[in-house]
């Protein structure tokens, strides 16, 4: 309760005043190309506002600058001039013409900003057909029922002419006296030859074998599956396309479903509700008192999960003194490790002997504030002479700790 | 089983090193039952400076033996049948290659077995039947049967609730100063 309470007089309402007034104190912007010092002149209570000329001066030089650099290119005006060029990717030395880019000069003369080839020279590939020699087709080349010397020779010559375009080699191929081929024959044939080659070539599979054609055989069959199952993809009609994911939705829904009621079940086992099927309901597990509890996990590894849950336990423990008791006191009941061989029962024990201990060294804390507390009450002034009932605190500590290793 | 709880099986994992540096790690149960109608295969994860740290071993007995100069700790991921319908579980050992001794004796292999239990709680409904229903079989020979530690689980057991007894009687007799000091008070 303050002034302003006591006066009726809303909280929100003033702050929301406040807000307003921030809102309206605009800050001055510093105008681009301004200096700092002369933008300082300007305070906010100056009625003067900048102008934004300097900011369209400086446009108009930058401009300028950039014209006067282009003029000034070392090389000259550059022009534009339609003049003849070689294609080496043809054959026929068809002469055509084009628009290229020319520097002129302070003399007047005109040369071309870029004088070599052709500038699309570079994407005019071509296929490496390997060819066979009479000897190679004898030695290297493996049979092929069907497949005669002279169709595969022209084979090799359409697949070079058509550079490996498949689809337009199976469309246009024909062969005298061949058979029907499709295009996986062809392909199966003309990377067979290729390998064969290749492998012969080189002496063996194993200097060639980081060569895709090695690497990656033609697979016939692989290949008219895939083209078959992509086939039925493209041919289904909207009807079967909507049945099918109406199809995939319901067992999204079940496979969902089912996760819930599973999730459902196991929430229910863990509030030690009803036990799993056929009445088996003892948790394999413990909690840090010792008391058994459901895992975390449906398979779990028993010694693993207690061995940690126990040294977390004891790795926890604040101050560091509290710890150093408790290694202590476990090492005088000679239990110094976690058991060897970590049975259910083994790991209760361990867990809950651990648990006890703990408890007990907080009894004994306890034990020892009171009785010094009781010493003092009766006897305040013994203090004063450095002892409660005459011994030395050390020895006391010492006695407690022989009671401990009696018992 | 002994606990009469959601069939819990008791595996033991672990491993004999040859002073020789020749190692072998393994799998076992811990009575050298067959291990076949829960395990499907169990992965030892070596250290990545061996060639394929991970070496699957899918027939029993599950053993690995490799050659090596260093320890370190393996996983063990244990695979379970499919219709367990379960993750692997992984389990970790430290490669011993030398006795706490020191000695180095080539005739008498270094033997560091760690005992565990991989309990599965509340199993699918058939595999719970198939496990009540099961008849433990031999696992398949070792050669390495003779060096097999033999554990003692009721020993420790009985050594830890001596020590529990202890401290409830110590703890009984402090609660009794306590409520003397109380009452006096």
């Amino acid at each position: 309760m303050d002034v302003k309470d006591i006066l009726g007089v809303s909280r929100s309402a003033s702050a929301v005043a406040e807000r307003v007034e921030k809102v309206k104190e605009k800050k001055l912007v510093k105008p681009k190309g301004m200096s700092r010092e002369a933008f300082a002149l300007l305070s906010a209570s100056h009625p003067l506002h900048p102008s934004h000329l300097a900011g369209d001066l400086r446009k108009e030089a930058a401009l300028k600058a950039t014209r006067e650099k282009t003029k000034r290119s070392s090389r000259g005006r550059a022009v534009f001039q339609w003049r003849p060029f070689a294609n080496p990717g043809r054959a026929d030395g068809l002469q055509l013409k084009h628009w290229v880019k020319c520097f002129q000069d302070a003399a007047g003369k005109v040369a071309p900003a870029d004088p070599g080839e052709y500038s699309f020279a570079k994407y005019n590939k071509k296929v490496v057909v390997l060819r066979y020699d009479d000897e190679e087709w004898t030695s290297l080349i493996t049979k092929q029922e069907g497949w005669s010397r002279e169709e595969t020779d022209h084979l090799l010559d359409v697949v070079q002419a058509l550079d490996l375009r498949w689809l337009v080699i199976a469309d246009r191929y024909e062969f005298e006296g061949g058979a029907r081929r499709s295009m996986e024959d062809l392909k199966e044939r003309y990377y067979a030859v290729q390998r064969d080659l290749l492998v012969g070539r080189a002496g063996g599979p194993e200097p060639v074998a980081h060569e895709p054609l090695v690497r990656h055989p033609y697979n016939r069959q692989h290949e008219q599956e895939r083209k078959k199952g992509l086939e039925l993809l493209l041919d289904r009609t909207k009807e079967q396309e909507e049945a099918e994911s109406r199809v995939l939705a319901e067992a999204a829904a079940i496979e969902s479903a089912r996760k819930e009621e599973e999730a459902a079940r196991r929430a229910s086992a863990e509030h030690g509700g009803s036990p799993g099927p056929g009445g088996l309901g003892v948790p394999p597990v413990f909690d840090e008192s010792g008391k058994p509890a459901v895992p975390p996990k449906r398979a779990i590894v028993r010694g693993a999960f207690c061995r940690e849950l126990a040294e977390g336990v004891a790795a926890r423990l604040q101050p560091a003194k509290v710890q150093k008791a408790l290694e202590g006191s476990m090492a005088e009941l000679k239990v110094t490790e976690f058991p060897r061989a970590p049975t259910r029962a083994a790991c209760g024990a361990y867990i809950s002997l651990q648990a006890e201990v703990l408890a007990l060294l907080e009894l004994k804390r306890q034990l020892a504030t009171n009785q010094a507390l009781a010493a003092g009450n009766k006897r305040p002034a013994a203090r004063m002479e450095g002892g409660d009932d005459g011994t030395p605190r050390s020895d006391k500590r010492q006695r407690v700790a022989r009671k401990f290793a009696d018992d | 089983m002994a606990e009469g709880q959601a069939q819990p099986e008791v595996f033991t994992d672990t491993a004999t090193d040859h002073a020789s540096h020749k190692w072998t790690i393994y799998l076992r149960h811990a009575k050298n039952e067959d291990l076949a109608h829960l395990v499907s295969k169990v992965t030892f994860g070596l250290h990545s400076s061996f060639a394929n740290p991970n070496r699957d071993v899918e027939y029993q007995p599950f053993e690995l033996t490799e050659v090596g100069w260093g320890e370190f700790d393996i996983t063990i991921k244990v695979h379970f049948r499919e219709d367990v319908r379960e993750g692997p579980v992984e389990l970790y050992h430290h490669l011993t290659l030398y006795d706490a001794s020191g000695s180095n004796n080539a005739k008498r292999p270094v033997v560091h077995e760690v005992y565990d239990e991989i309990v599965l709680w509340e199993p699918p409904e058939e595999v719970h039947r198939r496990l009540a229903a099961h008849t433990p079989a031999p696992a398949p020979q070792s050669q390495l049967a003779q060096f097999h530690t033999q554990f003692n689980p009721d020993y420790e057991y009985r050594r830890l609730q001596h020590a529990r007894q202890r401290v409830a009687a110590i703890t009984n007799n402090v609660k009794v100063q306590l409520a003397a000091l109380e009452s006096a008070a």
